[in-house]
Protein backbone atom coordinates (compact mmCIF):
# COMPACT_ATOMS: atom_id res chain seq x y z
CA UNK A 1 0.00 0.00 0.00
CA UNK A 2 1.16 3.75 -1.02
CA UNK A 3 0.82 6.98 -0.50
CA UNK A 4 -0.45 8.65 -3.58
CA UNK A 5 -0.94 12.61 -3.79
CA UNK A 6 -3.44 13.23 -6.36
CA UNK A 7 -4.05 17.67 -7.65
CA UNK A 8 -6.88 17.89 -9.76
CA UNK A 9 -9.83 16.17 -9.80
CA UNK A 10 -11.16 16.50 -13.13
CA UNK A 11 -11.64 13.79 -15.63
CA UNK A 12 -7.62 12.48 -15.59
CA UNK A 13 -7.52 12.84 -12.11
CA UNK A 14 -11.09 11.31 -10.97
CA UNK A 15 -9.69 8.34 -13.23
CA UNK A 16 -6.38 7.81 -11.66
CA UNK A 17 -7.81 8.35 -8.03
CA UNK A 18 -10.63 5.36 -9.00
CA UNK A 19 -7.71 3.31 -10.59
CA UNK A 20 -5.61 3.58 -7.43
CA UNK A 21 -8.05 3.30 -4.74
CA UNK A 22 -9.41 -0.08 -6.15
CA UNK A 23 -5.84 -1.49 -5.71
CA UNK A 24 -5.38 -0.35 -2.47
CA UNK A 25 -3.62 2.75 -2.46
CA UNK A 26 -4.26 5.52 -0.06
CA UNK A 27 -4.88 8.38 -2.25
CA UNK A 28 -4.69 12.10 -1.02
CA UNK A 29 -6.64 14.24 -3.20
CA UNK A 30 -6.43 18.32 -3.57
CA UNK A 31 -8.08 20.29 -6.01
CA UNK A 32 -8.75 24.37 -5.64
CA UNK A 33 -12.30 23.68 -5.91
CA UNK A 34 -12.64 21.39 -2.61
CA UNK A 35 -16.21 20.58 -3.22
CA UNK A 36 -15.30 19.20 -6.47
CA UNK A 37 -12.58 16.56 -4.64
CA UNK A 38 -15.10 15.96 -2.40
CA UNK A 39 -17.62 14.63 -4.78
CA UNK A 40 -14.57 12.63 -6.82
CA UNK A 41 -13.54 11.24 -3.40
CA UNK A 42 -17.18 10.22 -2.49
CA UNK A 43 -17.73 8.77 -5.92
CA UNK A 44 -14.40 6.33 -5.27
CA UNK A 45 -15.89 5.19 -1.66
CA UNK A 46 -19.19 4.58 -3.65
CA UNK A 47 -17.28 2.29 -5.75
CA UNK A 48 -15.43 0.25 -2.89
CA UNK A 49 -16.28 0.90 0.52
CA UNK A 50 -12.97 -0.22 1.96
CA UNK A 51 -11.14 2.31 -0.08
CA UNK A 52 -8.94 5.63 1.46
CA UNK A 53 -9.35 8.25 -0.31
CA UNK A 54 -9.07 11.81 1.65
CA UNK A 55 -9.38 15.50 0.65
CA UNK A 56 -6.43 17.85 1.88
CA UNK A 57 -6.79 21.16 0.93
CA UNK A 58 -3.11 22.45 1.12
CA UNK A 59 0.10 21.25 -0.63
CA UNK A 60 1.92 20.27 3.02
CA UNK A 61 -0.72 17.72 3.10
CA UNK A 62 0.62 15.79 0.39
CA UNK A 63 3.90 15.29 2.30
CA UNK A 64 5.09 11.46 3.00
CA UNK A 65 3.12 10.48 -0.35
CA UNK A 66 5.78 7.88 -2.37
CA UNK A 67 3.84 9.06 -5.89
CA UNK A 68 2.42 12.99 -6.65
CA UNK A 69 0.94 13.29 -9.52
CA UNK A 70 -0.12 16.66 -11.37
CA UNK A 71 -3.64 15.97 -13.05
CA UNK A 72 -4.83 19.75 -13.87
CA UNK A 73 -5.56 21.25 -17.17
CA UNK A 74 -3.32 21.40 -19.98
CA UNK A 75 -2.47 25.13 -19.27
CA UNK A 76 1.45 26.04 -18.96
CA UNK A 77 0.56 28.42 -15.63
CA UNK A 78 -1.29 25.72 -14.04
CA UNK A 79 0.91 23.09 -14.66
CA UNK A 80 3.78 25.49 -13.40
CA UNK A 81 2.17 26.10 -10.24
CA UNK A 82 1.24 23.03 -9.23
CA UNK A 83 4.37 21.58 -10.00
CA UNK A 84 6.53 23.71 -8.16
CA UNK A 85 4.12 23.06 -5.24
CA UNK A 86 4.95 19.77 -5.65
CA UNK A 87 8.23 19.63 -5.85
CA UNK A 88 8.62 21.89 -2.43
CA UNK A 89 6.53 18.89 -0.62
CA UNK A 90 8.56 16.06 -2.55
CA UNK A 91 11.49 13.84 -0.72
CA UNK A 92 14.60 12.52 -2.55
CA UNK A 93 12.88 9.37 -3.33
CA UNK A 94 9.35 10.90 -4.30
CA UNK A 95 7.97 10.65 -8.07
CA UNK A 96 6.51 13.42 -9.30
CA UNK A 97 4.12 12.40 -12.17
CA UNK A 98 3.01 15.18 -14.54
CA UNK A 99 -0.31 14.16 -17.08
CA UNK A 100 0.78 16.76 -19.28
CA UNK A 101 1.28 15.87 -23.13
CA UNK A 102 1.61 19.37 -25.21
CA UNK A 103 4.68 20.05 -23.13
CA UNK A 104 8.22 18.39 -23.18
CA UNK A 105 9.27 16.95 -19.34
CA UNK A 106 12.05 18.70 -20.07
CA UNK A 107 10.87 21.80 -20.56
CA UNK A 108 8.46 21.37 -16.91
CA UNK A 109 11.16 20.24 -14.85
CA UNK A 110 13.85 22.71 -15.63
CA UNK A 111 13.03 24.79 -13.28
CA UNK A 112 11.85 22.85 -10.25
CA UNK A 113 13.83 21.53 -7.11
CA UNK A 114 13.74 18.32 -8.10
CA UNK A 115 14.29 17.34 -11.52
CA UNK A 116 15.07 13.99 -11.62
CA UNK A 117 11.93 13.14 -10.06
CA UNK A 118 9.47 14.51 -12.83
CA UNK A 119 8.20 11.67 -15.03
CA UNK A 120 6.12 12.08 -18.07
CA UNK A 121 2.67 10.26 -17.52
CA UNK A 122 -0.04 10.50 -20.49
CA UNK A 123 -3.10 8.87 -19.46
CA UNK A 124 -5.10 8.10 -22.92
CA UNK A 125 -9.13 7.65 -22.69
CA UNK A 126 -10.13 4.40 -21.81
CA UNK A 127 -10.98 1.95 -24.91
CA UNK A 128 -11.99 -1.77 -25.32
CA UNK A 129 -7.76 -2.51 -25.81
CA UNK A 130 -7.35 -0.92 -22.45
CA UNK A 131 -5.97 2.13 -21.10
CA UNK A 132 -2.83 3.76 -22.22
CA UNK A 133 -0.38 5.96 -20.21
CA UNK A 134 2.84 7.02 -22.04
CA UNK A 135 5.59 7.25 -19.90
CA UNK A 136 8.39 9.97 -21.22
CA UNK A 137 11.47 10.66 -19.03
CA UNK A 138 13.19 14.71 -19.85
CA UNK A 139 16.93 14.69 -19.90
CA UNK A 140 17.22 15.30 -16.25
CA UNK A 141 14.59 12.35 -15.22
CA UNK A 142 16.94 9.65 -13.12
CA UNK A 143 16.21 5.92 -14.62
CA UNK A 144 15.18 4.80 -11.19
CA UNK A 145 12.13 7.55 -11.28
CA UNK A 146 11.51 6.08 -14.41
CA UNK A 147 11.22 2.35 -13.24
CA UNK A 148 8.81 3.67 -10.41
CA UNK A 149 6.30 5.18 -12.31
CA UNK A 150 6.32 2.25 -14.63
CA UNK A 151 5.85 0.31 -11.82
CA UNK A 152 2.84 2.15 -10.75
CA UNK A 153 1.26 2.25 -14.16
CA UNK A 154 1.38 -1.38 -14.08
CA UNK A 155 0.21 -1.62 -11.00
CA UNK A 156 -2.80 0.19 -11.25
CA UNK A 157 -3.69 -1.26 -14.34
CA UNK A 158 -2.66 0.48 -16.48
CA UNK A 159 -1.05 -0.69 -20.35
CA UNK A 160 2.10 1.17 -20.27
CA UNK A 161 4.12 2.36 -22.74
CA UNK A 162 7.36 4.25 -22.54
CA UNK A 163 8.21 6.87 -25.35
CA UNK A 164 10.51 9.87 -25.83
CA UNK A 165 10.26 13.42 -24.84
CA UNK A 166 8.49 14.38 -27.88
CA UNK A 167 4.92 16.59 -27.88
CA UNK A 168 1.90 14.94 -27.76
CA UNK A 169 4.20 11.91 -27.03
CA UNK A 170 2.98 9.17 -29.67
CA UNK A 171 -0.46 8.24 -29.27
CA UNK A 172 -2.06 12.08 -29.23
CA UNK A 173 1.04 13.09 -31.70
CA UNK A 174 -0.51 10.62 -34.36
CA UNK A 175 -3.72 11.42 -33.67
CA UNK A 176 -3.71 15.50 -33.77
CA UNK A 177 -3.37 15.34 -37.71
CA UNK A 178 -6.04 12.99 -38.22
CA UNK A 179 -8.36 15.37 -36.44
CA UNK A 180 -7.42 18.17 -38.14
CA UNK A 181 -7.91 16.34 -41.71
CA UNK A 182 -11.39 15.57 -40.37
CA UNK A 183 -12.44 19.24 -39.28
CA UNK A 184 -10.67 20.62 -42.76
CA UNK A 185 -12.88 18.20 -44.34
CA UNK A 186 -16.08 19.86 -42.71
CA UNK A 187 -14.76 23.28 -43.60
CA UNK A 188 -13.96 22.01 -47.39
CA UNK A 189 -18.15 20.63 -47.19
CA UNK A 190 -17.01 17.13 -48.52
CA UNK A 191 -19.66 15.80 -45.86
CA UNK A 192 -21.84 16.65 -43.09
CA UNK A 193 -20.52 16.15 -39.31
CA UNK A 194 -23.15 12.81 -38.76
CA UNK A 195 -21.75 10.85 -41.93
CA UNK A 196 -17.84 11.87 -40.57
CA UNK A 197 -19.03 10.19 -37.59
CA UNK A 198 -20.72 7.37 -38.94
CA UNK A 199 -18.34 6.90 -41.62
CA UNK A 200 -15.58 6.56 -38.93
CA UNK A 201 -17.85 4.42 -36.95
CA UNK A 202 -19.34 2.02 -39.63
CA UNK A 203 -15.99 2.38 -42.00
CA UNK A 204 -13.20 2.39 -39.95
CA UNK A 205 -14.41 0.76 -36.72
CA UNK A 206 -14.05 3.51 -34.19
CA UNK A 207 -16.15 2.84 -31.10
CA UNK A 208 -17.04 6.64 -31.09
CA UNK A 209 -16.76 9.10 -33.75
CA UNK A 210 -14.32 11.83 -34.14
CA UNK A 211 -16.57 14.78 -34.10
CA UNK A 212 -19.00 13.38 -30.71
CA UNK A 213 -15.55 12.83 -29.53
CA UNK A 214 -14.22 16.68 -29.94
CA UNK A 215 -17.66 17.59 -28.52
CA UNK A 216 -17.07 15.63 -25.13
CA UNK A 217 -13.71 15.99 -24.76
CA UNK A 218 -13.19 19.87 -25.40
CA UNK A 219 -12.88 21.71 -29.10
CA UNK A 220 -11.22 24.60 -27.73
CA UNK A 221 -8.67 22.06 -25.65
CA UNK A 222 -8.16 20.14 -28.95
CA UNK A 223 -7.05 23.27 -30.37
CA UNK A 224 -4.97 24.50 -27.99
CA UNK A 225 -2.99 21.13 -28.25
CA UNK A 226 -2.67 20.48 -31.48
CA UNK A 227 -1.68 24.50 -31.67
CA UNK A 228 0.88 24.38 -29.16
CA UNK A 229 2.37 20.76 -30.99
CA UNK A 230 2.74 22.75 -34.43
CA UNK A 231 5.02 25.69 -31.92
CA UNK A 232 7.10 22.83 -31.42
CA UNK A 233 6.73 20.83 -34.58
CA UNK A 234 6.14 23.19 -37.10
CA UNK A 235 4.72 19.85 -38.51
CA UNK A 236 1.59 21.87 -40.68
CA UNK A 237 -0.22 18.49 -40.37
CA UNK A 238 -0.39 19.77 -36.62
CA UNK A 239 -1.48 23.24 -37.73
CA UNK A 240 -4.73 24.34 -36.34
CA UNK A 241 -7.61 24.33 -39.25
CA UNK A 242 -9.19 28.08 -39.62
CA UNK A 243 -13.13 26.29 -38.62
CA UNK A 244 -11.17 25.28 -35.23
CA UNK A 245 -10.20 28.77 -34.26
CA UNK A 246 -13.92 29.98 -35.68
CA UNK A 247 -15.49 27.31 -33.47
CA UNK A 248 -13.31 28.40 -30.78
CA UNK A 249 -13.95 32.24 -30.90
CA UNK A 250 -17.75 31.80 -30.97
CA UNK A 251 -17.98 29.77 -27.77
CA UNK A 252 -19.22 26.86 -29.68
CA UNK A 253 -16.35 24.75 -27.19
CA UNK A 254 -18.19 21.39 -27.51
CA UNK A 255 -20.76 19.85 -25.28
CA UNK A 256 -19.56 21.78 -21.91
CA UNK A 257 -20.46 24.80 -23.60
CA UNK A 258 -23.81 23.01 -25.17
CA UNK A 259 -22.67 23.05 -28.84
CA UNK A 260 -19.92 22.35 -30.86
CA UNK A 261 -20.46 19.84 -34.25
CA UNK A 262 -24.32 19.75 -34.64
CA UNK A 263 -26.10 17.63 -36.16
CA UNK A 264 -24.52 14.21 -34.93
CA UNK A 265 -26.65 10.96 -33.66
CA UNK A 266 -27.08 10.76 -30.00
CA UNK A 267 -24.72 8.02 -28.96
CA UNK B 1 -35.29 -0.41 -60.43
CA UNK B 2 -37.15 -3.61 -58.92
CA UNK B 3 -36.29 -6.43 -57.16
CA UNK B 4 -36.32 -8.55 -59.96
CA UNK B 5 -33.82 -6.28 -62.05
CA UNK B 6 -30.26 -7.91 -62.72
CA UNK B 7 -27.31 -6.48 -61.54
CA UNK B 8 -23.70 -7.51 -63.26
CA UNK B 9 -20.00 -7.27 -60.71
CA UNK B 10 -17.42 -6.53 -63.08
CA UNK B 11 -14.24 -8.37 -61.72
CA UNK B 12 -13.72 -11.12 -59.18
CA UNK B 13 -11.01 -10.09 -56.73
CA UNK B 14 -12.04 -9.52 -53.05
CA UNK B 15 -13.97 -7.00 -53.80
CA UNK B 16 -15.88 -7.91 -56.81
CA UNK B 17 -16.92 -11.53 -55.13
CA UNK B 18 -17.21 -9.75 -51.81
CA UNK B 19 -20.11 -7.35 -53.30
CA UNK B 20 -21.79 -10.26 -55.67
CA UNK B 21 -22.05 -12.15 -52.26
CA UNK B 22 -23.88 -8.98 -50.81
CA UNK B 23 -26.15 -8.19 -53.71
CA UNK B 24 -27.21 -11.80 -54.02
CA UNK B 25 -28.22 -11.88 -50.68
CA UNK B 26 -30.46 -9.26 -50.93
CA UNK B 27 -32.08 -11.22 -53.07
CA UNK B 28 -31.17 -10.17 -56.69
CA UNK B 29 -30.15 -11.79 -59.69
CA UNK B 30 -25.89 -11.16 -59.75
CA UNK B 31 -24.11 -11.76 -62.94
CA UNK B 32 -20.37 -12.34 -62.03
CA UNK B 33 -18.46 -10.82 -64.63
CA UNK B 34 -14.53 -11.87 -65.86
CA UNK B 35 -13.41 -12.48 -69.34
CA UNK B 36 -11.94 -15.24 -68.26
CA UNK B 37 -13.93 -18.26 -67.78
CA UNK B 38 -11.58 -19.36 -65.24
CA UNK B 39 -11.74 -16.40 -63.25
CA UNK B 40 -15.33 -15.78 -63.55
CA UNK B 41 -15.87 -19.66 -62.18
CA UNK B 42 -13.40 -19.25 -58.95
CA UNK B 43 -15.09 -16.06 -58.34
CA UNK B 44 -18.54 -17.69 -57.93
CA UNK B 45 -16.41 -20.29 -56.07
CA UNK B 46 -14.90 -17.27 -53.72
CA UNK B 47 -19.00 -16.22 -53.27
CA UNK B 48 -19.78 -19.86 -51.87
CA UNK B 49 -16.85 -20.23 -49.55
CA UNK B 50 -17.94 -17.04 -48.03
CA UNK B 51 -21.59 -17.94 -47.75
CA UNK B 52 -19.98 -21.34 -46.29
CA UNK B 53 -18.02 -19.46 -43.82
CA UNK B 54 -21.23 -17.33 -42.82
CA UNK B 55 -23.16 -20.68 -42.55
CA UNK B 56 -20.67 -21.83 -40.32
CA UNK B 57 -21.17 -18.63 -37.82
CA UNK B 58 -24.67 -18.66 -37.66
CA UNK B 59 -25.48 -15.50 -40.00
CA UNK B 60 -27.11 -17.50 -42.37
CA UNK B 61 -29.23 -20.79 -42.90
CA UNK B 62 -27.50 -23.90 -45.22
CA UNK B 63 -30.91 -23.36 -47.85
CA UNK B 64 -30.55 -19.85 -47.78
CA UNK B 65 -26.88 -20.19 -48.75
CA UNK B 66 -27.91 -22.47 -51.86
CA UNK B 67 -30.86 -20.03 -53.08
CA UNK B 68 -28.40 -17.12 -52.49
CA UNK B 69 -25.75 -18.97 -54.53
CA UNK B 70 -28.46 -20.16 -57.47
CA UNK B 71 -29.15 -16.23 -57.95
CA UNK B 72 -25.13 -15.87 -58.86
CA UNK B 73 -24.15 -16.77 -62.63
CA UNK B 74 -20.53 -16.62 -63.75
CA UNK B 75 -20.66 -14.87 -66.75
CA UNK B 76 -17.63 -14.06 -69.30
CA UNK B 77 -18.87 -12.69 -72.06
CA UNK B 78 -19.98 -8.82 -71.84
CA UNK B 79 -22.94 -9.07 -73.92
CA UNK B 80 -24.45 -11.40 -71.93
CA UNK B 81 -25.05 -8.36 -69.48
CA UNK B 82 -27.05 -6.63 -72.19
CA UNK B 83 -30.54 -6.79 -69.58
CA UNK B 84 -28.73 -5.23 -66.16
CA UNK B 85 -30.11 -2.86 -64.29
CA UNK B 86 -27.08 -1.69 -62.30
CA UNK B 87 -23.66 -2.62 -63.27
CA UNK B 88 -20.83 -2.17 -60.14
CA UNK B 89 -17.83 -2.40 -61.90
CA UNK B 90 -14.42 -3.96 -59.03
CA UNK B 91 -11.19 -4.40 -61.70
CA UNK B 92 -7.77 -3.26 -61.00
CA UNK B 93 -8.08 0.34 -59.19
CA UNK B 94 -6.52 2.22 -62.48
CA UNK B 95 -8.17 4.24 -64.75
CA UNK B 96 -7.41 3.09 -67.88
CA UNK B 97 -8.61 -0.18 -66.90
CA UNK B 98 -11.77 0.89 -65.12
CA UNK B 99 -12.69 3.48 -68.40
CA UNK B 100 -12.11 1.18 -70.94
CA UNK B 101 -14.16 -1.73 -68.92
CA UNK B 102 -16.98 0.90 -68.50
CA UNK B 103 -16.81 1.88 -72.16
CA UNK B 104 -17.56 -1.36 -73.28
CA UNK B 105 -20.44 -1.60 -70.55
CA UNK B 106 -21.95 1.39 -72.55
CA UNK B 107 -21.95 -0.21 -75.61
CA UNK B 108 -23.81 -3.60 -74.60
CA UNK B 109 -26.50 -2.10 -72.04
CA UNK B 110 -29.35 0.20 -72.65
CA UNK B 111 -29.35 3.81 -71.98
CA UNK B 112 -31.00 3.59 -68.66
CA UNK B 113 -28.19 1.58 -67.28
CA UNK B 114 -26.54 3.00 -63.68
CA UNK B 115 -23.09 2.36 -63.34
CA UNK B 116 -21.03 1.67 -60.47
CA UNK B 117 -17.71 2.59 -59.93
CA UNK B 118 -15.79 0.91 -56.83
CA UNK B 119 -12.82 2.92 -56.95
CA UNK B 120 -10.97 3.43 -53.48
CA UNK B 121 -8.12 6.37 -55.05
CA UNK B 122 -9.72 7.64 -58.15
CA UNK B 123 -11.62 10.37 -59.19
CA UNK B 124 -15.15 9.52 -60.14
CA UNK B 125 -15.34 12.14 -61.91
CA UNK B 126 -12.07 11.74 -64.01
CA UNK B 127 -13.69 7.95 -65.10
CA UNK B 128 -16.92 9.74 -66.05
CA UNK B 129 -14.64 12.23 -68.55
CA UNK B 130 -14.44 9.19 -70.15
CA UNK B 131 -17.39 8.01 -70.86
CA UNK B 132 -20.28 8.53 -73.46
CA UNK B 133 -23.02 9.06 -70.85
CA UNK B 134 -21.14 10.59 -67.77
CA UNK B 135 -24.22 10.97 -66.02
CA UNK B 136 -25.10 7.25 -66.06
CA UNK B 137 -21.55 6.67 -63.57
CA UNK B 138 -21.60 7.14 -59.64
CA UNK B 139 -18.66 6.14 -57.32
CA UNK B 140 -19.64 3.18 -54.93
CA UNK B 141 -16.60 2.40 -52.24
CA UNK B 142 -17.79 -0.53 -50.47
CA UNK B 143 -15.58 -1.44 -47.32
CA UNK B 144 -13.39 -4.86 -47.02
CA UNK B 145 -14.86 -7.33 -46.26
CA UNK B 146 -17.75 -6.16 -48.95
CA UNK B 147 -20.67 -9.08 -47.42
CA UNK B 148 -20.19 -7.64 -43.59
CA UNK B 149 -19.43 -4.34 -43.83
CA UNK B 150 -22.21 -1.93 -43.52
CA UNK B 151 -21.14 1.43 -44.36
CA UNK B 152 -21.13 2.39 -48.36
CA UNK B 153 -19.78 5.82 -48.96
CA UNK B 154 -21.42 7.06 -52.47
CA UNK B 155 -19.64 9.68 -54.21
CA UNK B 156 -21.28 11.29 -57.06
CA UNK B 157 -19.33 12.17 -60.32
CA UNK B 158 -20.14 16.17 -61.00
CA UNK B 159 -21.38 14.82 -64.45
CA UNK B 160 -24.03 12.19 -62.09
CA UNK B 161 -27.74 12.51 -62.79
CA UNK B 162 -29.57 13.28 -59.20
CA UNK B 163 -31.71 10.88 -60.21
CA UNK B 164 -28.97 7.85 -60.63
CA UNK B 165 -27.95 9.24 -56.96
CA UNK B 166 -31.36 8.64 -55.45
CA UNK B 167 -31.19 5.33 -57.28
CA UNK B 168 -28.38 4.39 -55.80
CA UNK B 169 -28.73 5.15 -52.21
CA UNK B 170 -31.79 3.59 -52.66
CA UNK B 171 -29.56 0.60 -54.17
CA UNK B 172 -27.53 0.41 -51.31
CA UNK B 173 -30.32 0.44 -48.30
CA UNK B 174 -31.76 -2.26 -50.12
CA UNK B 175 -28.52 -3.95 -49.81
CA UNK B 176 -29.03 -3.67 -46.01
CA UNK B 177 -26.07 -1.21 -45.69
CA UNK B 178 -25.63 2.15 -45.23
CA UNK B 179 -25.46 4.86 -47.85
CA UNK B 180 -23.51 7.70 -46.68
CA UNK B 181 -23.03 10.29 -50.06
CA UNK B 182 -19.98 12.62 -50.05
CA UNK B 183 -18.35 14.59 -52.65
CA UNK B 184 -16.43 13.11 -55.34
CA UNK B 185 -12.72 13.57 -53.31
CA UNK B 186 -9.63 10.87 -54.31
CA UNK B 187 -10.06 8.22 -51.27
CA UNK B 188 -13.55 9.47 -50.45
CA UNK B 189 -13.09 9.43 -46.48
CA UNK B 190 -11.60 6.20 -45.36
CA UNK B 191 -8.61 5.82 -47.44
CA UNK B 192 -8.34 9.85 -47.20
CA UNK B 193 -8.32 9.84 -43.51
CA UNK B 194 -6.52 6.51 -43.28
CA UNK B 195 -3.86 6.34 -45.59
CA UNK B 196 -1.88 9.64 -44.66
CA UNK B 197 -2.49 8.29 -40.66
CA UNK B 198 -0.88 4.82 -41.64
CA UNK B 199 2.16 7.04 -43.12
CA UNK B 200 2.50 9.00 -40.34
CA UNK B 201 2.85 5.72 -38.45
CA UNK B 202 5.38 4.33 -40.26
CA UNK B 203 7.50 7.79 -40.86
CA UNK B 204 7.34 7.56 -37.01
CA UNK B 205 8.65 3.78 -36.77
CA UNK B 206 11.23 4.72 -39.49
CA UNK B 207 12.33 7.71 -36.91
CA UNK B 208 12.90 5.20 -34.33
CA UNK B 209 10.12 6.78 -32.11
CA UNK B 210 9.09 2.97 -30.94
CA UNK B 211 8.65 -0.73 -32.67
CA UNK B 212 6.05 -1.65 -34.37
CA UNK B 213 4.11 -3.23 -31.32
CA UNK B 214 4.42 0.02 -29.36
CA UNK B 215 3.07 2.20 -31.93
CA UNK B 216 0.52 -0.63 -32.77
CA UNK B 217 -0.37 -0.19 -28.88
CA UNK B 218 -0.54 3.64 -28.44
CA UNK B 219 -2.38 3.46 -32.12
CA UNK B 220 -5.50 0.98 -30.45
CA UNK B 221 -5.21 0.97 -26.68
CA UNK B 222 -4.31 4.99 -26.85
CA UNK B 223 -5.92 6.41 -29.92
CA UNK B 224 -8.86 3.98 -29.94
CA UNK B 225 -8.51 2.39 -33.74
CA UNK B 226 -9.71 -1.04 -33.68
CA UNK B 227 -6.81 -2.48 -34.79
CA UNK B 228 -2.87 -1.87 -34.95
CA UNK B 229 -1.83 -0.06 -38.42
CA UNK B 230 1.31 -2.31 -39.18
CA UNK B 231 -1.27 -5.26 -37.93
CA UNK B 232 -3.59 -3.65 -40.78
CA UNK B 233 -0.94 -3.00 -43.18
CA UNK B 234 0.61 -6.50 -42.98
CA UNK B 235 -3.31 -7.82 -43.84
CA UNK B 236 -3.83 -5.30 -46.79
CA UNK B 237 -0.35 -5.65 -48.50
CA UNK B 238 2.84 -3.33 -48.22
CA UNK B 239 2.07 -3.61 -51.93
CA UNK B 240 -1.09 -2.73 -52.35
CA UNK B 241 -0.21 0.33 -49.70
CA UNK B 242 2.26 1.90 -51.83
CA UNK B 243 -0.48 1.32 -54.88
CA UNK B 244 -3.37 3.22 -52.98
CA UNK B 245 -0.75 5.65 -51.79
CA UNK B 246 1.14 6.90 -54.59
CA UNK B 247 -1.96 7.11 -56.23
CA UNK B 248 -3.56 9.60 -53.58
CA UNK B 249 0.03 11.35 -53.96
CA UNK B 250 -0.22 11.89 -57.12
CA UNK B 251 -3.80 13.46 -57.14
CA UNK B 252 -3.15 15.91 -53.63
CA UNK B 253 0.73 16.05 -53.64
CA UNK B 254 0.67 16.11 -49.74
CA UNK B 255 3.67 14.87 -48.30
CA UNK B 256 1.76 12.95 -45.89
CA UNK B 257 -0.12 10.51 -48.81
CA UNK B 258 3.60 9.68 -50.03
CA UNK B 259 4.41 6.22 -49.46
CA UNK B 260 7.65 6.53 -46.84
CA UNK B 261 10.99 4.93 -47.92
CA UNK B 262 10.37 2.18 -45.57
CA UNK B 263 7.50 0.86 -47.80
CA UNK B 264 9.54 0.81 -50.67
CA UNK B 265 12.43 -0.70 -49.44
CA UNK B 266 10.08 -3.49 -47.66
CA UNK B 267 8.39 -4.14 -51.19
CA UNK B 268 11.41 -4.25 -52.81
CA UNK B 269 12.56 -7.07 -50.19
CA UNK B 270 9.56 -8.80 -50.78
CA UNK B 271 8.26 -8.51 -47.64
CA UNK B 272 4.59 -7.48 -48.66
CA UNK B 273 2.79 -8.60 -45.06
CA UNK B 274 0.86 -11.61 -44.34
CA UNK B 275 0.53 -12.97 -48.07
CA UNK B 276 4.46 -13.55 -48.03
CA UNK B 277 4.72 -14.46 -44.48
CA UNK B 278 6.84 -11.00 -43.42
CA UNK B 279 6.04 -7.86 -43.14
CA UNK B 280 5.72 -5.38 -39.98
CA UNK B 281 5.43 -8.72 -38.14
CA UNK B 282 6.33 -12.55 -38.75
CA UNK B 283 3.78 -14.72 -39.61
CA UNK B 284 3.94 -18.56 -39.60
CA UNK B 285 2.02 -20.85 -41.46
Amino acid sequence: MTDIGLVGAGFVGSQLAQRCAEVGHRVRLLDRDRRRAETVAQTVRDGAAATEVSVVDVYAGLAGCAVLVEAVSEDRACKDEVLSALASVGADDTVLLTTASSYTVTDLASALALPAAVVGFHLMPETKHGQLVEIAAGERTSPSSVEQAEAFAAEIGLRVLTVGDRPGRIARRLLMPFLNQIVQALDDALLAPRDVDRIVTLGLGHEEGPLAKLNRTGIDDHLAATGRAYELVHDPALAPPPLLARMVSAGRHGDKAGWGFEGLERA
Amino acid sequence: MSELDTVAVLGTGTMGAGIATAVARSGRQVLLVDTAPDRALAGRRSVADTLATGVRRGNLTAAERDETLDRVRPVSSLPEIADAAVVIEAVPEDLEVKAEVLKRVEQVCSSEVVLHTNTSTLSVTAIAGRLHRPDRLIGTHYCNPADRMRLVEVAPARQSDPAVVQQTVEFVRHLGKDPVVLKDTPGLLTNYLLVPFENDCVRALEAGWATAEEIDLAVTAGAGFPMGVFRLLDLVGLDVHRAVSMSLYDQFHDQRFAPPPLVARMVAAGELGRKSGTGFYRYED
